[in-house]
């Protein structure tokens, strides 16, 4: 859910600045039409040097007539290159350079194609076409003849309204294909090497809104069949990785699983995840598992996900009428070869975009596959350049932290984890240096500890011998008087509040535990361990988070006080004040010592922190019901009923408060505005 | 008597008790915000003079001898001599010593192979294209000199040419065209006077000449030469995609105060940097200049495609401009309308003719160079050195957000750039300017709350010390500052009354809070910062917006500014700046900076990477080197490292580093984050690497580039004047220096 909510910030936040790249000229060099974003851990999207670099286009000079809507671009293991060269009605082969090798296809008898709009090439040479105008799967031989063709296959699933309009292929090893049929949510078509149908594979799911399962839930199966259908994504692209799986790209927001790693049984390796990118049309992998996603999105074109399916990269730019190397127009299929280059298929601008991996793409590449193969020590030296490429990047420290934590060096990782903001890392390394000092240190510890223990409650008792022996002048014997009640009262709260009913709290005891409570926040913002905040402090918006303590505080005690006055409580509005005050001390008393366990515990036992601040709240929550009863003297059911009265109170005063606040800015926004006008004209 | 006005009535008393008190608020805040910033006397800077070329009168020219094509000779030179079509007004210019005719339109023989009709047709035979609107709408129409309703009125101009009005009788329409024939080759120009709207017809644009020396499609060597960064080449006879057919892009960009900054997102761009276009044809070639009226100019180059069989390319003026109004304050719905008024500006346009060893982009450069010598426009031949200079930027910090605030994080205090100067010294660099940046009291770039300065770096104490430490190694220190756009957050500018206003006479707007502030405010206000530099010794400021990199109108009512005009007093600053300090840089350096600073940053040397440019040529390059230094992308924030640091050697490029003493990271949330690599211990021995390369160039410095070419297949030889070759190979990854002084 919060990711969520991050990802889209972070996207938005990409076309905030892009709009600022138009006013502001570059302080870094721009010398690329486009921008590149990197998808930081744990942080959001910065920008980065390039890491893929257009480098030409293949225009169609020299290629027998020029491209002509091309619709898909395969690039075999040798490195050619097989483009279905839809409105020209031939497959184009190039070589490794981008230079014409031949067609297939185009010329008239058995085999020749009308409107294919997709091409694949097998291990052993034999090129498919996906013959879309002809309704028809076409097999060439490697040296171009004709092989044979697969019309529609007959199957009782196969209804006469499904019409066989295969737009990308792909096929095994066994030479299974596996059809990307054009306006299906059926799936890819599975067809056996001899054109049998054998199913439909890989089909997306629609993904349902509460509202769609109220529907489910509520509806007779009449009403249903009335409302409009759910449907999934349909299946763009496929495509065969090197290790067996099959990639299948969907755009829409209907269903999650943009991006689908399948199986032979169909299961997703991505697990169904949602890819925040609804507009993809193709995806290619590489040979480590990374993915380059083809976007129709304005903002980029090309987003790079590792191995797991997060996004790192995002470049390139789409545009109408595009005319710019690096930009697209309606980018259609993509794929990689052997050298890291991409290769776009550029449907409107009739062409082939090629984009050449620069050298901080290729060492990031190479120190992100080593992290997720769990290769730290040949990772090491790359992390390292990439951090002398680009200091930013807070994953080159995660990856230096995790070398260091398999190397032992726990002090250099927590370092390295603090740098990149992650608290597992950080906690990791914490609990092998912990552990590694217990071990050393055990019998020390365990006498330093009794010994403090000892030593703190003789000196308790020296201390509180000498308070007493010695006269103390009436006003410290008031006030520290007072302070004993507070603490009382934590653990007898009847008692305790009764002893506040018409009495006086001294006001410098009150505001001195008010202002202890701010100042013990503060205290435990800073002196909390790193697995608190697991990022830089600086961000940490101080104000706000005390806002958050005090406005609620202070409403409650107006709210109270208003409500019980109406309700006939007792109390007195000083009463109020100073026994929500008193009611507040739990949170001075067990927020010091949860701060400092905070430095001594890992993620694993943060259990405990979480139970010392859960224990925290439920017993400041009943200090303030008892309160309720007690001041106003209550019966327990009206303590109950006023304090809920209370809670609805707190929140008309914050309804009317926003309210007030905005009439009165509209009003200042007048006046700003008649002012300027005066002087304007002036 | 005072006691008589004042009224006996409680009521009336308190009345007047507020009244006054409104007064004096009143008083109080006009007298607050009365206009503090020193004048442009003080600066010694006048306002722009605008000047118009006269319309000729006098007795109308009399067609000599006719030649079998129609042309008679209208004009001559040593050189050339000018013949003219008078019912068309199509021209040659015959060269007297080959015979060489360039003709302004396409031959009679090629026309009879044209496939189009109607008005294509007619464009092809006119030197001109008139676009005209009629007042209130938006519809252009075109016409040429075949337009029905023409008549023509040539007078000469001595002997060097004539004077052609074109007056439209159905569109009450007429214009003035005078083309004459000089040693270089032809010149037209288009008088401001001389154009006479008295219908309803509007003059929206006019393209002039915009098939001189158009090559037909088949056949012919030779390329188009377009500004796109240091410059571009559009080879004939390419198959290209139809997007990619044209070519047409506002001279120094888009005017900011046209652009809807609402709508408009698009891909980058270099913007041109300088108004020269031009055309190879076999051994002959032209470079044109547009050396009046470029502030309003396009560049348009066409290839063969459906509507024209030709490559050409030409200049567009434009006199109107079409643009979205608003309907109401409340909704961004626009109308979309034309500007009522005509931008009154004369247009000039020269054509220079080159031929044999001269005619190719080399040899336009040399020609163009020429030219910006010859109108003083060029700056002064810079000194020879021995040590190349190595321009050092230095961040010192910027403000992020701390608990909820905003503070500043400093990443190189002064001390640390001084121990940064200090040691790179040591370490053998010779010769050194720092740009010091981030000083600024508001912690953000764009701002104009500069002083006191950030006290983290060290304040004004710190800058002082840092200025005499480097006064005593002889490192030139320039501040940073901004000069166009501003936010208001962190402006002491108004918006409303400061900031310039679009064409639809509404407050410019950017994104969020951006705004443009007026020139000549933002002028005046730099006496300030110029003498609260020159006290603490800083020997230069360096503008990283504004002169040299953005040129805009002011569409206020009461004192409305051109872009030539914003131009002339940005001009003025730098002077006043290089006389008071001593030195001014720019970045881009467009060409109206040229000869006003003293070091141009990133002087444009990457392409827009256009499908339609073929190969990118150091054409600026070539016409400046030698009288400025300059920079290509800071070393350090290279996008590809090798490739780029082997352009600034074949561009001719001084070496540049932009870093801090504290790491990278540091930087992250500030305004600088873009920064990705920037932590000086990291980069000290790259620094001292590229430095000892660049250095073997140092010789060639002040020297005029005299040759450029492609040996090989990425490969390419710079050659200066004194016979010093520069051969850069982007396969290798190699340079050499040979010839010249150094043997």
């Amino acid at each position: 859910m919060f990711g969520r909510i991050r990802k889209d910030l972070a996207v938005k936040a990409i076309a905030c600045m892009l709009l600022l790249g138009l006013w502001a000229p570059q302080l870094a060099s721009a010398q690329l039409p486009y921008y590149t974003w990197y998808n930081d851990l744990n942080a959001g999207n910065i920008r980065t040097q390039p890491i893929y670099v257009p480098d030409r286009i293949i225009d169609g000079n020299g290629m027998e007539g020029a491209l002509s809507s091309p619709g898909d671009i395969y690039i075999a293991d040798d490195d050619h290159v097989y483009i279905a060269d839809t409105g020209n009605n031939r497959i184009v082969e190039l070589n490794e350079k981008g230079e014409y090798v031949r067609s297939i296809g185009h010329e008239e008898g058995p085999g020749k194609l009308t409107q294919p709009e997709g091409v694949f090439v097998a291990e052993d040479g034999t090129i498919y076409a996906a013959n879309t105008g002809g309704q028809s799967i076409v097999l060439y031989a490697p040296d171009g003849s004709f092989l044979r063709e697969f019309k529609k296959p007959e199957a009782t699933a196969l209804t006469a309204d499904y019409h066989f309009l295969p737009t990308k292929i792909v096929a095994d090893r066994r030479g299974v294909m596996y059809i990307v049929v054009k306006d299906t949510f059926l799936g890819l078509l599975r067809m056996s090497p001899e054109g049998e149908f054998t199913g439909f594979f890989g089909a997306n799911k629609a993904k349902l809104s509460w509202l769609d399962r109220l529907k489910r839930a509520l509806l007779n199966e009449g009403q249903l069949a009335r409302e409009i259908a759910k449907q999934p994504n349909p299946i763009q692209n496929a495509t065969l990785s090197d290790d067996g799986f099959l990639v299948t790209t969907s755009s829409g927001k209907a269903s999650d699983g943009q991006i689908k790693k399948l199986n032979a049984g169909g299961f997703d390796a991505f697990g169904n995840k949602e890819f925040h990118q609804d507009n993809l049309v193709d995806t290619a992998i590489d040979r480590n598992g990374f993915l380059y996603g083809l976007n129709r999105n304005n903002i980029i074109s090309i987003s790079v996900y590792d191995p797991t399916g997060e996004a790192v990269f995002y470049f390139g730019s789409t545009q109408k009428g595009a005319r710019q190397l690096g930009i697209t127009d309606y980018g259609i299929s993509i794929d990689i070869n052997s050298a890291n280059e991409l290769w776009v298929a550029d449907n409107a601008s009739n062409l082939i975009q090629v984009f050449k991996r620069t050298s901080f793409g290729d060492t990031y590449m190479t120190a992100s596959h080593l992290y997720f193969e769990g290769d730290y020590e040949r990772s090491r030296s790359y992390w390292e350049e990439v951090i002398r490429q680009n200091g930013m990047l807070n994953i080159a420290y995660n990856g230096l932290g995790k070398i260091a934590l398999h190397d032992r060096d726990y002090a250099a990782a927590l370092d390295y984890f603090k740098q990149s903001n992650d608290p597992e890392g950080y906690s990791d390394a914490y609990w092998y240096i912990r552990y590694e000092w217990l071990k050393n240190n055990f019998l020390l510890a365990v006498v330093v500890l009794v010994a403090g223990i000892w030593g703190v409650s003789f000196g308790a008792r020296r201390l509180s011998a000498f308070v007493r022996k010695r006269s103390w002048p009436p006003l410290v014997r008031r006030y520290a008087g007072e302070l004993r009640d507070a603490l009382y009262l934590m653990f007898h709260p009847y008692n305790g509040f009764y002893r506040l009913k018409d009495r006086n709290i001294s006001v410098a005891v009150i505001v001195f535990l008010l202002a202890l409570a701010v100042a013990v926040h503060i205290w435990s913002v800073f002196a909390s361990g790193f697995i608190a905040y697991p990022y830089d402090l600086g961000e940490y918006n101080l104000p706000l988070s005390l806002a958050f303590l005090i406005v609620p505080w202070v409403t409650w005690v107006i709210a109270n006080y208003l409500v019980s006055t109406v309700k006939g409580g007792e109390g007195r509005f000083r009463e109020v004040l100073q026994a929500s005050t008193f009611a507040i001390v739990p949170y001075i008393v067990i927020t010091i010592p949860a701060t400092i366990l905070t430095n001594f515990v890992v993620l694993e036992e943060w259990i405990i922190i979480d139970l010392f601040r859960q224990a925290m709240w439920i017993w400041i929550i009943v200090l303030f019901l008892v309160m309720t009863q007690v001041i106003h003297n209550f019966d327990f059911t009206e303590a109950i009923k006023n304090a809920v009265i209370t809670l609805l109170t707190i929140g008309v005063i914050w309804v009317f408060a926003t309210i007030i606040s905005g009439l009165v800015y509209n009003f200042y926004d007048f006046i700003a505005q008649i002012y300027r006008e005066v002087t304007f004209r002036a | 008597m005072l006691r008589k006005l004042w009224p006996s009535n409680g009521k009336y008393r308190l009345l007047l008790l507020f009244a006054l008190i409104v007064v004096v608020a009143v008083a109080s805040i006009v007298y607050g915000r009365r206009d503090k910033l020193p004048s442009l006397q003080a600066m010694g800077i006048a306002g722009p003079v605008p000047q118009f070329a006269p319309v000729l009168e006098g007795t109308a020219w009399q067609a000599g001898g006719i030649d079998g094509e129609g042309f008679a000779l209208a004009g001559d030179s040593a050189k050339y001599s000018l013949l003219l079509e008078p019912k068309t007004s199509q021209l040659v210019v015959l060269d007297k010593t080959g015979g060489y005719k360039w003709r302004s339109n396409p031959s009679p023989e090629q026309l009879k192979q044209e496939t189009v009709k109607g008005a294509l047709l007619e464009n092809l035979q006119s030197p001109f294209v008139a676009e005209v609107v009629v007042a209130g709408q938006t519809r252009r129409t075109m016409l040429s000199t075949l337009t029905k309703g023409l008549t023509i009125d040539y007078v000469p101009i001595g002997d060097a040419g004539v004077q052609a009005t074109y007056t439209y009788e159905k569109e009450k329409l007429s214009f003035v065209i005078q083309f004459t024939v000089t040693d270089r080759g032809l010149e037209a120009a288009v008088p401001s006077d001389g154009i006479r709207e008295s219908g309803d017809y509007w003059l929206y644009s006019l393209q002039l000449l915009p098939y001189f020396g158009a090559v037909p499609a088949g056949g012919e060597e030779g390329y188009l030469f377009v500004p796109d960064g240091p410059g571009g080449l559009i080879l004939y006879d390419r198959q290209r995609p139809s997007v990619a057919s044209g070519y047409e892009f506002p001279i120094y960009g888009d005017d900011p105060a046209h652009v809807n900054y609402d709508e408009n997102m698009q891909a980058q761009r270099e913007q041109i940097a300088y108004p020269l276009y031009g055309l190879r044809r076999g051994d002959r070639a032209f470079a044109a200049i547009v050396k009046e009226g470029a502030y309003t100019a396009k560049i348009k180059a066409v290839t063969p495609s459906n509507s024209s069989r030709y490559h050409s390319i030409g200049v567009s003026f434009g006199y109107r401009e079409e643009y979205g109004r608003k309907v109401s304050g409340i909704t961004k719905e626009t109308v979309k309308a034309v500007r009522k008024e005509r931008t009154a500006e004369d247009r000039r346009v020269e054509y220079r003719l080159l031929s044999g060893e001269e005619a190719d982009y080399v040899g336009m450069a040399h020609t163009y160079r020429d030219y910006l010598q010859e109108s003083g426009q060029l700056g002064a031949p810079l000194a020879a050195t021995d040590r190349v200079p190595l321009m050092l930027s230095i961040i010192g910090g910027g403000n992020k957000p701390q608990f909820g605030r905003s503070g500043y994080e400093a990443a190189t205090t002064f001390e640390q750039a001084e121990r940064i100067v200090r040691d790179l010294r040591e370490a053998g660099v010779a010769n050194m300017s720092v740009i010091y940046q981030g000083w600024q009291n508001s912690g953000h770039t764009y701002t104009d709350k500069r002083f006191p300065i950030v006290s983290e770096l060290g304040g004004e104490k710190g800058a002082r010390r840092f200025a005499q430490s480097m006064r005593e190694l002889g490192v030139p220190v320039l501040f940073d500052d901004y000069m166009a756009w501003k936010d208001e957050s962190h402006s002491s500018f108004y918006k409303k009354t400061d900031g310039i206003r679009g064409i639809d006479s509404t407050v410019l707007s950017g994104t969020g809070d951006a705004f443009i502030v007026n020139p000549v405010k933002a002028v005046r206000q730099q006496k300030l910062v110029v003498d609260a530099l020159k006290k603490i010794g800083i020997d230069g400021i360096h503008y990283v917006d504004g002169p040299g990199s953005i040129a805009f109108s002011d569409y206020r009512s009461n004192a409305p500014l051109t872009r030539g005009d914003t131009v002339h007093y940005y001009r003025e600053l730098l002077d006043y700046v290089r006389e008071q300090l001593g030195t001014a840089g720019v970045q881009r350096g467009e060409q109206y900076a040229l000869g006003h600073a003293d070091y141009i940053e990133e002087l444009p040397h990457s392409s827009s990477r256009d499908f339609i440019v073929d190969e990118t040529v150091p054409v600026y390059q070539i016409a400046v080197h030698g009288t400025v230094a300059y920079s290509t992308a800071p070393g350090n924030l290279r996008d590809v490292y090798e490739d780029e640091m082997l352009r600034a050697i074949e561009y001719g490029a001084i070496p540049s580093f932009t870093l801090t003493y504290a790491e990278s990271r540091v930087l992250k949330g500030t305004d600088y984050q873009d920064l990705f690599s920037t932590e000086y211990a990291v980069w000290k021995d790259r620094i001292l690497e590229d430095y000892d390369s660049f250095d073997r160039l140092a010789g060639v410095l002040h020297q005029p580039i005299a040759d450029h070419e492609k040996a090989a297949e990425g490969v390419y030889v710079t050659t200066y004047e004194d016979g010093t070759r520069v051969t850069v190979d982007y396969n290798t990854k190699q340079f050499g220096v040979e010839g010249g002084r150094s043997e």
